[in-house]
């Protein structure tokens, strides 16, 4: 679907990717984490063609992003976390922008739309930030482009839209279809989240899907000093000590993303190890 | 469905023409108005401070270019004006339509329609204002001051012939072609520079034509015998005692391919390297 090798990439003197590998497989809700100013929106631009690779190459559905070629950007729908719309009504924008899109569904649009609560006739302009999110969160779903880049999703909606939004990507994932989705709001997508990669200083320092998380690394509260002593990761909390250990009785445990991506980030060689066949 | 070409898709272009329309329209529409507001007023200064002769055709002539050049780099400034801002950058960018379409829309309306719009617009208000203009002459006719030479009714300037305009305007059409290049030359600037646009295509085609004039005086001349210009491409010599003049010139045929391309060919430049910028463009 989509092939990173060797991404190089510096805004003047600042370089932020610095031999960025990787690969996007259909079928997956990619979850991509990272400390402020790592990159991580910088990687979906480079994906989405709006900036272009400066050593290595990138090659999504067999076109190279930067030529924007329209049958490209058809396939490929990046939601930017800052955007504007413009001020005309819903239902004008949708019918300018739907013909540019082949496989867009005007009944698939108007569904995601319902289940977000938005105003089907309201202007573009008059809607609430986090409105125009869903429109535009529903338009990119609604175009049925194979790959979704995603950024900061869930910024701007309130509780109740971000449990929306868990239920409408949920539904909208097929074996033809990956959402990539960087954030920093691990929480609210950590169920809905099937592969974590975490960027850190130019590169991908993680990348593992969480299934193989769970069956690795084993999380859980404990009062038992001796766990703690052993552990990967600890926090201290009201329940204990929040423990990342090694799995090695197989034990079931829900992966917390927040916690393993700290531990990723205070030693990343310990944990990766763990995850080496 | 037969699947649209890559580099340019008639039918999507015309989806593209569509949407830029019905998303600017109310904008455009205010824009006319006021401009037509503006030239109203503009001309009702002139009939009322000038009682000699109310609406003459270097008044006309000056407003029509003076407008069109300002209003249209201004406008022309506006039309990439989003690749300025990351946000509005990406979403426009991101739309399935190829660079070339989305540069053979911004060229129909920043130079076409505008051109257009411009021209009926300018009619609209100075023929009214013409007429008004040649009633008050007939209801008092009057003399050229200190003459007796009687003023006759004002003719509506012809911005395509230039009648009654200055010679330059009548002979080369020099301000009318010009304004292809230079609002290509804003257009490009919109593109090129992500902020203050219109300031610094100003001062590029400023520099520019400093450029040009200096190497014209300083270079050229220096090495064109004693003599005058005739012409487009014509040069009157003659020798140091002064009685034998010489008329060096192109052919026809190669002087009216030079003026064409003079004329045409800027534009066209300025259009094929927009379209690079516009492939080459990083939001």
């Amino acid at each position: 679907m989509v092939t990173i090798q060797n991404l190089h990439f510096a805004y003047r003197r600042r370089k932020v990717f610095n031999g960025l590998s990787l690969e996007l497989k259909p079928g997956t809700i990619y979850g991509l984490l990272g400390r402020n100013g790592t990159g991580k929106s910088t990687l979906l631009r480079n994906i989405g063609g709006f900036l272009f690779p400066q050593q290595g190459s990138i090659d999504a559905f067999g076109f190279a992003p930067e030529k924007r070629q329209p049958p490209f950007l058809e396939k490929v729908v990046l939601l930017p976390e800052d955007f504007q719309l413009p001020p005309i009504g819903l239902q004008r924008w949708i019918k300018h922008m739907a013909p540019f899109y082949s496989l867009f569904d005007k009944r698939q649009f108007e569904r995601y739309i319902g289940e977000f609560d938005v105003p089907p006739d309201a202007r573009l302009n008059e809607m609430s930030y986090g409105q125009q999110k869903k429109v535009l969160i529903s338009w990119a779903l609604a175009t049925n482009a194979p790959l979704l880049l995603l950024d900061e999703p869930t910024n701007g909606l309130d509780i109740v839209s971000k449990s929306q939004f868990r239920k409408v990507i949920a539904g909208a994932i097929d074996e033809n279809r990956s959402i990539l989705i960087s954030t920093h709001q691990v929480k609210d997508l950590e169920q809905l989240i099937d592969r974590i990669m975490i960027i850190d200083e130019g590169r991908i320092i993680f990348d593992q899907d969480l299934e193989s998380i769970a069956s690795k690394l084993l999380f859980k509260f404990s009062f038992d000093p001796e766990e703690a002593a052993r552990a990967l990761y600890r926090e201290s909390s009201l329940k204990g000590n929040a423990l990342i250990l090694r799995n090695t009785d197989r034990e079931d445990s829900r992966p917390d993303l927040e916690m393993l991506y700290k531990a990723i980030s205070l030693d990343p060689k310990t944990i990766n190890s763990i995850f080496r066949p | 469905m037969k699947p649209r070409s890559e580099v340019f898709s008639w039918s999507r272009w015309c989806l593209l023409v569509s949407k830029h329309w019905d998303e600017n329209r109310k904008r455009y529409g205010l824009s006319l108005l006021g401009a037509a507001g503006l030239l109203t007023v503009w001309f009702s200064f002139i009939l009322v401070m000038d009682r000699t002769t109310p609406m003459n055709v270097i008044y006309q002539y000056m407003t029509y270019f003076v407008g069109l050049y300002i209003t249209g780099s201004l406008y022309a400034s506006t039309l990439f004006a989003e690749l300025g801002s990351k946000t509005d950058g990406i979403t426009f960018l991101a739309l399935p339509a190829s660079q070339l379409e989305k540069l053979l829309c911004a060229l129909l309306f920043g130079i076409v329609l505008f051109f257009v719009a411009y021209t009926i617009l300018f009619y609209a208000v100075d023929i009214a204002l013409v007429r008004v203009a040649n009633q008050l002459i007939s209801s008092s006719p009057r003399n050229y001051p200190n003459t007796s030479i009687r003023v006759l009714a004002i003719p509506v300037y012809n911005v395509f012939t230039g009648d009654y305009g200055p010679s330059i305007e009548k002979e080369m059409h020099l301000f009318l072609f010009a304004f292809f290049s230079v609002q290509s030359a804003f257009i490009l600037g919109s593109v090129y520079f992500s902020r203050y646009s219109f300031i610094k295509t100003v001062v590029v085609l400023a520099i520019g034509l400093l450029a040009i004039m200096t190497i014209h005086v300083q270079l050229i001349l220096p090495l064109l015998p004693s003599g005058w210009y005739n012409g487009w491409t014509g040069w009157f010599s003659r020798d140091a005692v002064g009685n034998t003049d010489r008329l060096v010139t192109l052919p026809d045929a190669a002087e009216n391919a030079v003026i064409f391309l003079v004329q045409w060919a800027p534009p066209v430049l300025l259009w094929i390297v927009t379209w690079y910028r516009l492939k080459e463009k990083q939001v």
